[in-house]
Parts: C-alpha cells; structure tokens; sequence
C-alpha cells in the first residue's frame, strides 16, 4: 500500500514536471487481459512474472501498465525510470529499469543501471502488448525467469548498404533479494524465486553473477535477424523440496543461445525463434501473421522441452498452439483475441489439473494502448 | 484486352498524380550535406543520429490529419500509421530513443527548420520557401 502511494505521487510528479520542463517526457503503456481456461483446469499464462488462470473469467492475471519517465540531463545524457505495476504482483509498482545513457558518438551508447535482460527478440519490451501482434510473448519460449539485471550495456549501430546492424554488449548481474519467508504456491514474495517455486513447490533462490552476453541484429524493411549469446554464473539456494536430496547450494555455469528471424511478405509475416539454456532446456516458438485493413490475423506454435528425462520423456515438455487477432481500433490502442490449446507431454504436468495430463484450451481477450 | 489494359494503365497514371501531393524533405540552408533517401529514412527512424558533415539530426513529424503525413508514411518511414506507432514504442519502452517531435502544422516545420541548422522536415512542396533547402522530393 504504502509502494502504491508513492507510485501515484510520483506518477503525479511526474505529471507536473513535464509542464515545467520540456527536457522531461512521460509516456507509458497498459495491457487489460481478462482470461479463462475452456477446458482444462489450469494455465500458467506468464512464466516470468506468474499469471495462472482457471476456469472463471480473471482479469487480475497479467494486466499491467508502465510509467516511464525519461529526462535530458545534458545533450549527451539522458536518465530513464520505468515502473511496472502488474495485476500478478499486487499491483505493487516495480521499477523495471532504471539507468542512464550516454551518447559517447551518435553511433554509439551506453547505459547503465537496472536493465532488462536481452536475451530475447522481445525481452526488453515484453510487456508492451501494443509492440506485438499476440495477446501475450510465445509462454513456452518466453519463461527465463532472470529479466533484469544491474549492470552495463553498450549498444553500436551501423548499417552496410540497406542492411541496418546494430549490436550490444552487457554485463553485470542480479541476486534475489534474501527473503527468509517460506514461499509455497501462488503465496510468492517478489522476486525471481517465484516461478521455481510455483513449479516445484519448493523454495529456490537464486543469483546470477559474472553476466556477460552480446546481441547482434540485422535488419532491412522485410527483414530482421537477430542473435544473441549470453552466460552467467547462477548460485541456486533450495530448500523444502519434494525429495529434500534436491535441497542445498548449487553453482552452475549457464548459458543461452536465441536466434530470431523475422521476414514480411507484403501483408504477411513469418517470425520464428529458438533458444537453448544450457544446462536446462531448448524452447522455441514460430508464427505466422497476415493484415487484412486494421485486422491482423495470427497464429502461433511454441514449444519448451527440459533436458533431464525420465525413462527417455522430458521431465518438463509442453507445447502451445494459438490462433488469435489484433484490430487496431484506434491509434495507439489495440484489442486482441486469442483461442490457446495447450498440449502437455512431460512426465509431470506444469499445469496440476484433474487428470493431471496438464492439457488446456484457454480463451484471452485484451486491450493493449501505448500512451 | 489490349484496351482493357491501355485503360487500366491511364487509370494508374491518373490516380497517382492526382491523388498523391508531392513531398518535399527540407533542412536548414546552412546544412549543404547531400542526404540520399536511405539516410532520410533512417534518421526519421532514429536509426542515423547525425547527419554527414552538418552535425546532429533532429527529425520533425507532422499530426496524423496533416495529408501530407500519408505520404511521408508510404515513402520515408516505409510503414503503416500502426507499424509507425509500434516501431517507437519499442524504441521508447527500451529506452533507445525517443519519437521525432511533433510539431503542429507545416508552416511551423518550415519556420523552425529555417532557424535550427540541426532539424529535418517534411511538407507539402507547396509549402516550401526560399528560407529552406529541399534535400529530396517525392
């Protein structure tokens, strides 16, 4: 509660200082998703920050809205802050970036502070529902659970002919703030412990340390191509596990590989992507759009596969297929409907339903507006 | 069938002159640098930061119902009003850049690049003056 006032007072702050100064501007963004599993008995909808649905109607899953204030603070500096409040987290608002960038040569930049993790095509704007034809990311290819970090971030952009290149390097890292409370279930405290402990109803914490990862992207008006590699040292801390041989401090070096390629064909467009984290798992997604006026038509498969097996089956594995819209209604707000069939094939189901197969049919509809 | 297609053509040619106003892209008179199309293109997309020799670019964009504003769509950006509007939220929300400004009309695009050596503008070419240099008219 307390957070909330203070969002708003700054939010209001925020308001009256950019009629004072035109080196200050606010924007933001907000998504209304009201979701409800068909059939089935459960859907974990937003890996990252934990939006499960059931069979009633719910809107208070992954609707969100983000305030971002941005000031020049010389020709060459510029100081941003983004605060997220989400449906799933309380509505407490959260900042989710915070940093300065400095224009060291009109091509190149850096900037520092808390980040988000480039790892994915659209890890850094994920939650601008308005930047993407989906009712939300591709769930199965979207769940590392580590999205920002605190560190550095270089970004360099060229271009070679019509080809457009542009490049970042970062590091830094991200500890979960020590939280003694027991977490169980849907009862999470912030953090990135929540969707191991939602998963494996078990508490884990964890710390990413020595993050360091490079992106390139090309792109021309018909093209992107993107890939990005980038490695961690992550220190696990479980405890309250099924099997308590699962408990204790781990040190694991990560990795994770994404390739993303995007090509239009007039008013169609194919985009597809793939990632491996290494030790864990490989997910991907692929998908297809056509634009008829204002409508644009989509569908949607994306798959996640754990590598550890039992008895030659993936522990984890389950797939999504989607067929869905967008109508953009209005400038800058956009309504969005989405027909997801959820297709469970691993040993244990993510979602616990009643025949425990994990299998879901989960309507979704939403409006998403950029302001 | 050979008609037919006589027809068609002239109904091509006649749309296109007549429904398309031409557009002029213009800079400061102080700016001398040559800017072919794919620069123009990328500086509106924030994608160029500076111009060749002339220093720092400041692109200037127009209201939606200004009907010049189509055409700078269709042929400058490359994109859709929504794919315009998209493109920049992912610029903004990744904190990478911030939208061309939106200045009210064009006579006010025309006024402010005649005084500010770093801005860059479309109009309708009939509303060029002599205050101003066109770089590229479409």
């Amino acid at each position: 509660m307390k957070h909330y006032i203070i969002g708003l007072l700054s939010a209001c702050c925020w308001v009256g200082l950019t009629q004072a100064n035109d080196n200050i501007q606010v924007s933001g963004f907000a998504s209304v998703i009201g979701s409800q599993v068909l059939d089935g008995s459960g859907y974990v909808a937003d890996y990252p920050n934990l939006g499960a649905y059931d069979d009633q109607l719910d809107l208070g899953q992954e609707s969100k809205m983000g305030l971002q204030l941005s000031a020049n603070v010389t020709e060459e500096m510029r100081a941003t802050m983004q605060v997220m409040s989400r449906a799933n987290n309380n509505y407490d608002p959260q900042v989710e970036w915070l940093f300065m960038n400095y224009a060291i040569r009109d091509d190149l930049e850096l900037q520092a502070g808390r980040l988000r993790v480039p790892v994915y095509y659209y890890s850094e704007y994920m939650d601008v529902g308005y930047a993407y034809p989906w009712i939300r990311v591709p769930a199965d290819a979207y769940s590392l659970d580590l999205t920002t970090f605190n560190g550095l971030q270089l970004n360099y952009r060229t271009n070679m002919g019509a080809v457009d290149i542009s490049s970042a390097l970062f590091t830094g890292r991200r500890q979960v703030n020590g939280d003694s409370e027991l977490i169980t279930g849907r009862q999470q405290a912030n953090g990135d412990s929540e969707l191991m402990s939602f998963l494996f109803n078990a508490q884990v914490q964890r710390s990413f340390t020595d993050l360091i990862g490079v992106g390139v992207e090309f792109s021309t008006d018909s093209t992107v191509a993107k890939i990005t590699y980038s490695q961690a040292d992550m220190e696990q801390l479980r405890s309250n596990s099924f099997d308590s041989a699962d408990d204790g401090l781990t040190n694991e070096a990560i990795s994770f590989i994404d390739v993303f390629v995007k090509q239009s064909f007039g008013d169609a467009e194919v985009m597809v992507e793939y990632n491996k984290y290494d030790p864990f798992y490989i997910s991907y997604f692929v998908s297809g759009t056509y634009q008829v006026g204002a409508v644009k038509y989509y569908v949607m498969h994306s798959q996640f596969e754990l590598d550890a097996q039992i008895g030659g089956v993936p522990i984890e594995e389950h797939d999504t297929n989607s067929v869905g819209l967008r109508y953009d209604f209005q400038p800058r707000v956009a309504f969005k409907l989405d027909i997801s069939m959820i297709n469970d094939t691993g040993v244990f189901a993510v979602n616990k339903d009643a025949n425990n197969d994990g299998d879901a049919v989960i309507l979704s509809t939403g409006v998403d507006f950029i302001f | 069938m050979k008609n037919l297609l006589k027809i068609a053509l002239l109904a091509c040619v006649v749309f296109s002159t007549t429904a398309v106003a031409e557009m002029a892209v213009i800079v400061n008179k102080a700016n001398t640098d040559d800017i072919p199309d794919d620069m123009i293109q990328r500086i509106f997309l924030g994608k160029v930061k500076g111009f060749p020799t002339a220093g720092k670019a400041l692109p200037l964009d127009l209201p939606k119902h200004v009907a010049i504003r189509a055409t700078f769509l269709e042929v400058v950006a490359k994109k859709t009003e929504t794919q315009f509007s998209a493109y920049w939220a992912k610029i903004m929300f990744t904190g990478k850049g911030t939208p061309p400004k939106v200045v009210d009309s064009e006579q006010e695009v025309v006024e402010l690049v005649a005084s500010n050596p770093n801005l860059i503008g479309y109009v309708d070419a009939s509303k060029v003056t002599a205050n101003v240099r066109v770089v590229a008219k479409y």
